[in-house]
């Protein structure tokens, strides 16, 4: 909460006075719930029909309703996850798959966000690069892999290179969208004040580009995990992709399972992390950088 | 002396004939003075005030400070908008959006600390400086933006219609506020707006506009004494003279 | 002149590779010259390989879509205009939404095999969230004020659906749908490359094993193009669908 006396109903929101016309995909809210009510939590109902439906799969599992062979009941699933955190084998795989995926965010990340906002604050620039922009961005990642293979083979680099190419076009969306976000009045102020170009960029378009920038690095990040495990399972002997395929194949679905869920932790870890990143990142805005 | 001679702006979209804005403007603004344009909505004030400070090239004339030609934003001038909530960088708090302007300014971080937080004295924010400006109601803001303009230190504001997007008794609030800060400081102000009250209540001298493409309509001094009174100055036989001719003036036209 | 620079520099890049291939600065065999792919994606396109695997691929692709959109949009704008409904379900939805799609690949190999019903599974799958979400957003943010008026004026319930949920939703559930192109395609190609025995994902895969390079940067190329197609005709689309709406220019 802010100490303000009075409050500006139509105080300046970046993020919330631009037309984002769908350009990026818009900043999935944090969850379904809250976007709008904020703090009402979850009705127990909801919880009832998630409890409801696990027992369901346990006893059609149980029943052999479900082929058990595909589908082992949930208790077998927790047990192995258990199991496989104690020995320590699924957070090794996940440390894999985490430094992989930070190390593709970033590099991804940081070039795609320096490319979309030189395209964005440059025309001309930005005109130069469009077509080759245009003809990479659509290319689904994945076809990539097979050519990565050639030149990185199969591990470490090849995940770094593919997620970092996938994460980088949500990144650069958002930059370019971003860096046209700082309204007329702002940069004419910039201007008025004497200030030079360079300070008009660092201090008024880049700050007025970084909501957009945050939301389009928070698509990016989701990007890069589910690439990385992608590759891991086309490409990469270790890692969670690798660990989850590799269980299918030798018919050990508990182990698969085990490792799915350890895949949508180290997703739903890594956004929070970075959700609570951005709020810090923009403080300055109101609710925090929260929509 | 700031002096505007045959101001002409034409905007050619490709293909389509030019859209004269500004066909000719001339008038001079002397040191010391609080002149008011006023003209009827979509004349091209704005534009106008965008030409002078350098902003925007005319098409053709030309805008003279001292007898030096401006083309592009000199450190004498500062201009307000509108538009304060969209004018004041929302990433930075209210000392900051003013330490920021001062970044080219000569002085020690503490002098330009200093300046900031008189500035803020004086529009009465001195206990905002803190707060981001959202946080603000929209005529603190228009104060925060007065108070980046006075302490940028340039001797002459130009006001761009600051006070047209806020409440009535906000409104005098703030336009006592301007031509106190304004009287006191020895600022030359260029005041732009559509209100003709507000134009006679402010002003030495009052440059009406006809419509677009604008011209000087006239020039009229305002005889009132000063400081001002909301009551008293409007209820005065000359502020209603003025504000009759003016009236009159933009009804021919 | 202006509007060349673009092509300039693709064109430059293109020539470049050519080049840096043809006088061996790079491996010739993983780096073929720009002008054998060309002709090797000319021959293979015209005998109709590269079009038929890249066809069955992009044909499940699109299917899983039009899935996802029929069942996860009312979903969403029920849950978006209904509170209970979407306390019901949130938990659920959001314990499955942060698995990445591509790693219920196997399970889905598991249950399915690895024939087209798995990969059809999947693709639905990794469509549903972001439909799903754009969806309830959409129903969510609907002004109050519109359904204000349409109960001041007496509109049936029917009327209250096509007169204003869905054309005030639409533009959010159009661009989750956007997101969820790429997606598509992406897992498409992915449950090809890991299960299957056809499709342009197979073939890319393929190639690469047996050192075919440049059938496999055709094979890439083709898949690009049919990325830029499947985008620019979704954009077409929405574009038309959105026409009304002043916020909605497709991007870029």
């Amino acid at each position: 909460m802010y100490k303000g006396k009075a409050k500006n109903q139509e105080g300046l929101c970046p993020s919330r006075t631009l037309p984002t016309g769908g350009m990026i995909p818009p900043d999935p809210p944090p969850s379904i719930e809250g976007v709008r009510g904020g703090s009402s939590p979850p009705a127990a109902g909801g919880l009832f029909l998630l409890i409801f439906l696990l027992i369901l799969w346990e006893a059609l599992s149980r029943l052999a309703l479900l082929p058990p062979d595909a589908v082992p009941p949930v208790s077998v699933i927790g047990e192995e996850l258990w199991g496989l955190i104690i020995s320590g084998e699924l957070v090794g795989q996940a440390g894999l798959t985490i430094g992989r995926a930070l190390a593709g965010f970033g590099v991804g990340g940081v070039g795609g966000v320096a490319l979309g906002f030189a395209c964005g604050v440059f025309p001309g620039f930005g005109r130069a690069m469009r077509m080759t922009v245009e003809f990479l961005r659509p290319m689904p990642s994945v076809a990539l892999i097979p050519i990565g293979i050639l030149f990185l083979g199969l591990g470490f680099g090849l995940c770094v290179a593919v997620a970092g190419f996938a994460c980088a076009w949500p990144a650069y969306v958002a930059a370019v969208a971003g860096a046209a976000t700082a309204g007329p009045e702002l940069r004419d102020t910039a201007r008025v004040y004497g200030l030079r170009r360079w300070e008009s960029i660092v201090f008024v378009l880049a700050p007025a580009a970084l909501p957009q920038i945050m939301a389009g690095l928070r698509t990016g990040l989701a990007v890069a995990v589910a690439v990385v495990v992608t590759t891991e399972m086309a490409a990469a002997p270790n890692g969670l992709g690798s660990f989850i395929l590799e269980a299918s194949m030798a018919g050990r679905p508990g182990r698969m399972y085990a490792g799915i869920v350890a895949v949508g932790l180290v997703g739903a870890g890594l956004n929070a992390v970075f959700v609570a990143l951005r709020r810090r990142a923009l403080a300055w805005m109101p609710e925090a950088g929260q929509r | 002396m700031l002096t505007i001679e045959g101001l002409t702006k034409s905007y050619s979209q490709n293909g389509s004939p030019a859209t004269c804005a500004l066909g000719g403007v001339s008038f001079s603004v002397p040191k010391g003075a609080f002149v008011s344009l006023v003209g009827p909505s979509g004349c091209g004030k704005s534009t106008l005030l965008q030409c002078v400070c350098g902003l925007m090239r005319p098409t053709a004339g030309r805008v003279t400070l001292a007898g030096r030609e401006i083309s592009a934003p000199p450190p004498e001038m500062a201009l307000i908008f509108q538009n304060a909530a969209a004018s004041l960088f929302p990433w930075f708090t209210i000392l900051g959006n003013i330490r920021f302007v001062l970044r080219r300014a000569p002085g020690s971080k503490a002098q330009k600390l200093e300046t900031a937080r008189s500035a803020l004295a004086a529009v009465g924010l001195a206990d905002f400086a803190e707060h981001y400006p959202w946080q603000l109601s929209g005529g603190m803001q228009q104060r925060a933006a007065l108070a980046r303009g006075l302490a940028y230190g340039a001797e002459i504001l130009l006001l761009d219609e600051p006070f047209a997007s806020v409440d009535a008794q906000t409104r005098e609030d703030l336009e006592d506020l301007l031509a106190g800060v304004a009287r006191q400081q020895g600022k030359t102000v260029l005041f732009v707006t559509h209100d003709i009250d507000e134009a006679v209540y402010l002003a030495d001298t009052v440059v009406a506009l006809t419509p677009p493409p604008a011209k000087v309509a006239a020039i009229l001094p305002i005889d009132l004494p000063h400081p001002r009174d909301q009551i008293a100055s409007r209820e005065d036989r000359r502020f209603l003279d003025a504000r009759k001719a003016i009236h009159a003036l933009l009804r021919r036209v | 002149m202006k509007r060349l620079s673009g092509l300039l520099v693709f064109c430059a890049l293109a020539a470049a590779w050519e080049g840096l291939s043809r006088w061996g600065v790079v491996s010739r065999l993983y780096f073929p010259p720009v002008s054998t792919i060309a002709a090797t994606f000319w021959d293979l396109t015209v005998s109709g390989l590269l079009p038929g695997q890249a066809l069955s691929t992009v044909s499940r692709a699109v299917a899983g879509l039009l899935l996802a959109l029929a069942v996860m949009a009312p979903l969403g704008l029920a849950m978006g205009v209904s509170r209970r409904l979407s306390a019901l379900l949130t938990p659920t939805v959001e314990l499955l939404r942060p698995v990445p799609p591509p790693a219920i690949i196997p399970a889905a190999m598991l249950l399915f095999g690895i024939g087209t019903g798995m990969k059809l599974v999947v693709i639905v799958f990794a469509c549903s969230f972001p439909i799903l979400v754009g969806a309830v957003d959409g129903a969510r943010s609907i002004d109050p004020g519109f359904r204000l008026t349409a109960a001041a004026y007496g509109l049936s319930r029917r009327d209250l659906l096509f007169g204003v949920i869905l054309p005030a939703a639409g533009p959010s559930v159009a661009a989750g749908f956007r997101t969820a192109v790429p997606m598509a395609l992406i897992v498409a190609v992915l449950s090809e490359m890991i299960g299957a025995s056809s499709g342009i994902g197979h073939y890319i895969l393929r190639m690469q094993r047996t050192f075919a390079i440049p059938e496999m940067y055709a094979g890439v190329a083709m898949l690009g193009l049919w990325g830029l197609a499947l985008n620019a005709g979704t954009q077409q689309v929405l574009a038309r669908l959105l026409r009304w709406h002043a916020g909605w220019k497709g991007g870029i």
